[in-house]
């Protein structure tokens, strides 16, 4: 179907039949301005639209654009032979075309970006330190009047962040547990020194993998479930409402969350390396043949209980890190429901790697202290 | 005149509450047609139902000649390009840019070359009314406004045959909401499709709607024009188009 055709009256003076179709389903697939008209110049032209059926919204837009591809091209174009309603529906989108406005401009990598970049991360560490003094404050208050602290929201964490993580903890911490003793079973029966497995997998899982394996599973769980609730309380204006009733949200928010992981990770380390022992012994039981009995009796002669000491010692730290970067990154939400999900990958992530760098400064600190 | 949507004995429960019981109703071709009501009165239910985003639990609703009562898949896609929706609060993507927001439907449901497609979106922006220079906002950079406006435009991508409206001027200033009525019936009388609107605002109740129905007590206890509902008796009803 020809839904343009083109007749030269004389060199100037041309007419274009605009016929048939012009509707989304009839333009489909169609080089937007047709080829043979886009070349004119200079010329005096007349559409006349006998012959077209139907036009909606494409098809007069579609029209328009080439009328204006013409007007560019220093053509006079007008139009003749409408229907009353096409003319109508022409005349109200030719009030309203309009071609997409430029692209702003791009931002590329650049040595005012990199400068942008560095400022942004000073700001952010400034609004993180505002944050914690914000919280140090909060917590200040309720040592002075230890009545308005939230019982209830801190029962309620408790049990949302930690109780209900148990189940995860000990299966994953018992797996930890059996392959760390499988792993090194193969090298220790070599030597002769089966024994050695106890001294190895306690201490491996007491120090150091039990905390960080309960940090990250925390991490994944409540630092983000902590930005996004106080993220969409934030975008929703609860927080607002808050503060104009002249409630503290550090109060009501973040206390409860940050006390309530503080309090519980000891707790949930300590299940962590009872069942990353559990692991262990089955293993030094099928693999090596090592009795009950052996095992403990290995463990409460050559382990120090400072290993045990150690791995709960930090965990309350690095429960600190991740409730205060997880409400942080919801303090942080503004405007769109959109931010909410970049925010909580963020606050993983940095929840995770904060834990990490703190463990490796708490390695080197007791190993020079000698502990 | 043809009806457009024709509702017949619908009866809606939430469990045992009885929401809406027994309505029928029908709206015609090229009307702008209220649907009113107190808070909690099935207003938004009822819309919804037309919309197929809840079902009913019995009577018919029919929309441009199909039935909603087991229809299939392929006419239930048909059916929604037929038909565009703003919501309350436009509920825009918020990934995306307003120009992309128009844009989408003409992507997904035409094969329209990139260029035309893009003109046309903003053709449509500058049909309710916004300037250019938004065209690569994002929602969140919108006023609550101007977010309706660019809802519209979306709506109005796929030249519908049908609009429906959730509450379009609520959360609007007055002139802007007397702006957005008249924008509502300037386009209809241009374009010619059927609006159905939610509202209690009683300005547009006045300006804009052809006629409504006025649910209560589960019931449509009104179905006329402005007139009409001036001078009935029903005290009800003077009282509601007073107290909004």
């Amino acid at each position: 179907m020809q839904r343009i055709k083109i007749q030269y009256l004389n060199a100037v003076n041309l007419k274009v039949l605009i016929a048939n179709d012009w509707t989304k389903e009839s333009l489909a697939n169609t080089n937007s301005i047709e080829k043979d008209i886009v070349n004119l110049f200079d010329k005096t032209i007349v559409f006349d639209f006998t012959d077209c059926l139907t036009l909606d919204s494409a098809g007069a837009v579609e029209i328009l654009r080439i009328k204006n591809q013409l007007t560019k091209d220093r053509c006079s174009v007008t139009c003749v032979n409408l229907q009353e309603d096409h003319a109508k529906l022409l005349s109200f989108y030719e009030k309203n075309f309009h071609d997409k406005p430029e692209l702003p401009p791009k931002k590329y990598i650049s040595i005012e970006g990199i400068g942008k970049w560095i400022i942004d991360g000073f700001k952010g560490s400034g609004d993180f330190l505002s944050f914690v003094g914000e919280m140090l404050f909060a917590l200040l208050k309720l040592i002075i009047s230890p009545w308005n602290f939230r019982f209830t929201a801190f029962i309620k964490h408790v049990d949302t962040s930690a109780i209900q993580a148990i189940g995860i903890i000990t299966i994953l911490s018992f797996l930890i547990g059996l392959v760390v003793a499988y792993q090194s079973a193969g090298y220790l029966t070599k030597i002769g020194a089966d024994i050695f497995i106890v001294d190895i997998s306690v201490m491996s899982v007491f120090r150091e993998l039990s905390p960080i394996i309960t940090a990250i599973l925390i991490a994944a769980r409540s630092a983000s479930s902590f930005t996004a609730e106080i993220g969409t309380m934030k975008i929703t204006e609860e927080i607002d409402a808050m503060r104009t009733m002249g409630l503290d949200p550090f109060v009501f928010l973040v206390i409860p969350r940050v006390a309530a992981i503080i309090i519980s990770m000891p707790f949930l380390v300590f299940v962590a390396d009872i069942a990353g022992m559990a692991g262990a012994y089955l293993v030094s039981h099928f693999q090596l043949g090592i009795s009950l009995n052996d095992f403990i009796d290995r463990m409460y002669l050559e382990i120090s209980v400072n290993e045990l000491y150690v791995g709960l010692g930090k965990s309350p730290i690095y429960g600190a890190i991740i409730g205060i970067i997880g409400c942080y990154r919801g303090f942080q939400a503004t405007g769109s429901t959109h931010s909410i999900g970049k925010l909580t990958t963020k606050s993983v992530v940095s929840a995770l790697f904060w834990v990490i760098i703190c463990d490796a400064i708490i390695a080197v600190a007791l190993t020079k202290l000698g502990i | 005149m043809t009806k457009v949507i024709n509702v017949e004995n619908i009866i809606t429960k939430f469990g045992n509450t009885l929401i809406h019981d027994d309505l029928s109703f029908s709206i015609h071709k090229g009307e702008i047609f209220g649907i009113l009501g107190g808070s909690g009165a099935g207003k938004s239910t009822l819309l919804r139902q037309l919309i197929m985003l809840q079902k009913f639990q019995s009577g018919n609703i029919e929309v441009l000649g199909e039935s909603l009562r087991g229809i299939s898949h392929k006419s239930a896609h048909k059916l929604r390009q037929k038909w565009a929706v703003l919501f309350q609060f436009g509920a825009l993507y918020s990934s995306l840019t307003v120009l992309e927001n128009i844009c989408l439907p003409l992507l997904e449901y035409t094969e329209l070359p990139k260029g035309l497609i893009e003109n046309m979106a903003m053709t449509k922006l500058s049909m309710v009314g916004l300037s250019s220079e938004s065209a690569y906002l994002y929602p969140s950079e919108l006023s609550g406004g101007m977010k309706k406006r660019v809802g519209l435009a979306r709506a109005l991508a796929l030249d519908p045959e049908l609009l429906f409206l959730d509450e379009p001027t609520s959360g609007l200033d007055p002139s802007s909401a007397e702006a957005f009525d008249k924008l509502i019936v300037e386009l209809r009388d241009m374009l010619g499709f059927s609006v159905i609107i939610v509202t209690h605002d009683l300005d547009t109740i006045k300006s804009a709607l052809d006629r409504f129905i006025v649910l209560q007590n589960k019931k449509i206890c009104f179905d006329g024009n402005y007139e009409t509902a001036i001078n009935s008796d029903l005290t009800f009803l003077k009282e509601f188009l007073k107290a909004n």
